[in-house]
């Protein structure tokens, strides 16, 4: 079956703010989609109403509908009953910038793993090293895993925890600009790994740049003012013509 | 122009930081030359042997191991009380009061902070009166009023600074345990009080340094000059505490001997106190790095 995302509708208020205006949105595993669009026009409040993170801030109001279709059965995000930590766990999420808890690396997985889904050590030890391998990171670390999260670079932290994410075993990856915070070395690892998680997930990732965007997304979504007021697909996106004047409109 | 400005301040900082440093050493020199003479272990316990008086009980009349003891028990005993119920109420209303509710305890909260020791002793004597006038005509103030009015006094602390420290995390941290699935309560305990712990824990020291220097509270509360020579034996009765101790010295002394005593009283709470912050401070070392490995 098609593992797929599909947001209907979806409108987001923030107080008396309308953040989000009637979007629709898919998104599949193999291929990634990239939301784009100015700053402020409502991609990480996109991002967010996925897994249900907006309903974290006071005041917020959210109507539509978001269905992930990722095993045998169709859930739906607002439906009743939804518990929102299994949610979060099945579409999990990397911030724009490395969000990695003031604890050592290990406990940055040990702390998940244990109290969220009550792993054993030896169960933890197992995916962190998996996982740290699967986003090339387990050369660098394994012989300090006891040192705080922090003392690891920017590009390294974003690895962090995006295989962090990884051992939670998702169904489906929300990518908030996860290299905005980047140098070109750290983006190009990020996306080269992201090629390889489209094959394994379905992948809404928000990007800051047009460039990236046409360099390794397979479809995207123009986001401004709230609205989709585009939808581009893999000859779109490359269309020299079309993205300069997309870009000049937006930024 | 800049550039000299900025020399001034640095020389500045510098003053201010070293004249600090010169006043705790002044004092503390002080202290210790009044004390001179007094400083050893007959200062604590007379001429008992320690060991009666810490174990056995023996009664030490001329050494002022009682107000000591009476002023460990009474620190511990605020801190019990002010403590969990402080982090309690701070945790409260950080993270679940609604924004009118925060509000108003806040302001209360504030009032309560401003309200001067000598009338939360005053409050503490009259409970005491109320008590006896209506249901407990044998009530009479005590160790365990005394710790109760103490704690009362340092609750505001203790509520905003972990108020303050729960609310001063920045929004990614708190996002952080929900996206991995985490619930509010888990996020609370494995994410949140860890992140915020040094500035609850610096709530407590400073809490708990304020329970031990108290004077005004524990003189209508049921601290007295001499309690039998011994430490606190009973949590309703009168006890004796190192300020007191100290207050009452420096007020009724007869000989340059009792002066001399109570420089050297003074010193001893000095050093108590300096040994609960480190005490605490190395408490808070050690959860970090159980919390951080
Ligand atoms: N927690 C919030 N409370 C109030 N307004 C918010 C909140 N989060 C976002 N907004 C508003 O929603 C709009 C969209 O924000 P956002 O989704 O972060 O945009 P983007 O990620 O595209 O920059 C902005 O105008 C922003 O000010
Ligand atoms: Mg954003």
């Amino acid at each position: 079956m098609d593992q797929l995302i599909t947001v209907d509708g979806l409108s987001v208020w923030f107080g008396e703010a309308r953040v989000l205006a009637d979007v629709d949105i898919e998104f599949r595993k193999g291929e990634l989609t990239a939301l784009i669009g100015p700053s402020g026009s409502g991609k990480t409040t996109q991002l967010r109403a996925v897994n249900r993170m907006n309903d974290l801030f006071p005041g917020v109001h959210t109507q539509g509908e978001v269905t992930l279709s990722l095993g045998d059965a169709s859930v739906r995000a607002y439906g009743d009953g939804m518990d929102v930590a299994v949610l979060r766990r099945t579409a999990g999420m990397v911030f724009q910038d490395p969000n990695v808890l003031p604890a050592s690396i290990r406990k940055n997985f040990a702390l998940p793993l244990r109290h969220v889904l009550g792993l054993g050590k030896a169960e933890i030890e197992g995916r962190m090293e998996a996982t740290l391998r699967d986003v090339e990171l387990w050369d660098d670390v394994r012989d300090r895993l006891g040192d705080p999260a922090q003392t690891l670079s920017g590009g390294q932290q974003q690895r962090l925890c995006l295989a962090r994410v990884l051992s939670m075993e998702p169904k489906a990856l929300l990518l908030d600009e996860p290299t905005a915070s980047l140098d070109f070395l750290a983006t190009r690892r990020i996306e080269h790994l992201l090629e390889w998680l489209k094959e394994r997930f379905p992948i809404l990732a928000v990007s800051h740049s047009l460039g990236q965007t046409s360099r390794i997304a397979d479809k995207a979504y123009v986001l401004k003012e709230g609205s989709v007021v585009e939808t581009l697909d893999r000859s779109a996106l490359h269309n020299a013509e079309r993205l300069q004047k997309l870009a000049e409109e937006l930024f | 122009m800049r550039r000299w400005r900025e020399k001034l301040l640095i020389s500045a900082s510098w003053v201010a930081a070293l004249g600090v440093l010169a006043v705790v050493g002044v004092l503390v020199m002080f202290l210790v030359v009044r004390s001179a003479n007094v400083l050893g272990p007959t200062l604590l316990f007379g001429d008992v042997p320690w060991t009666q008086a810490v174990f056995a009980g023996a009664r030490v009349f001329d050494g002022i191991w009682p107000a000591v003891a009476g002023t460990l028990i009474l620190v511990a005993l605020s801190a019990g009380i002010a403590i969990p119920l402080g982090v309690a109420a701070g945790v409260h209303l950080s993270e679940y009061a609604g924004p009118r509710f925060r509000a108003s305890v806040t302001l209360v909260v504030d009032v309560l902070a401003g309200i001067p020791s000598i009338v939360m002793g005053l409050f503490g004597y009259s409970m005491i009166l109320l008590l006896r006038k209506t249901i407990a005509p044998e009530a009479k103030t005590g160790l365990l009023l005394a710790a109760a009015c103490i704690a009362l006094l340092v609750l505001p602390y203790m509520i905003r600074a972990t108020q303050s420290a729960l609310g001063g995390l920045p929004m990614r941290i708190r996002l952080l345990g929900p996206s991995l699935g985490m619930s509010q309560t888990q996020t609370l305990h494995r994410v949140l009080i860890p992140a915020a712990s040094r500035g609850i824990l610096s709530g407590a020291i400073l809490s708990v340094g304020r329970a031990a220097e108290d004077t005004a509270v524990i003189m209508l509360t049921g601290a007295v000059a001499t309690a039998g020579g011994r430490g606190p034996q009973d949590i309703m009765a009168k006890f004796e505490a190192l300020p007191f101790k100290i207050f009452v010295t420096a007020a009724e002394h007869n000989t340059a001997a009792e002066l001399d005593q109570g420089f050297g009283a003074a010193l001893v709470l000095l050093a108590l106190t300096a040994t609960l912050f480190v005490g605490a401070y190395m408490l808070q070392r050690s959860l970090e790095r159980r919390w951080t490995s």
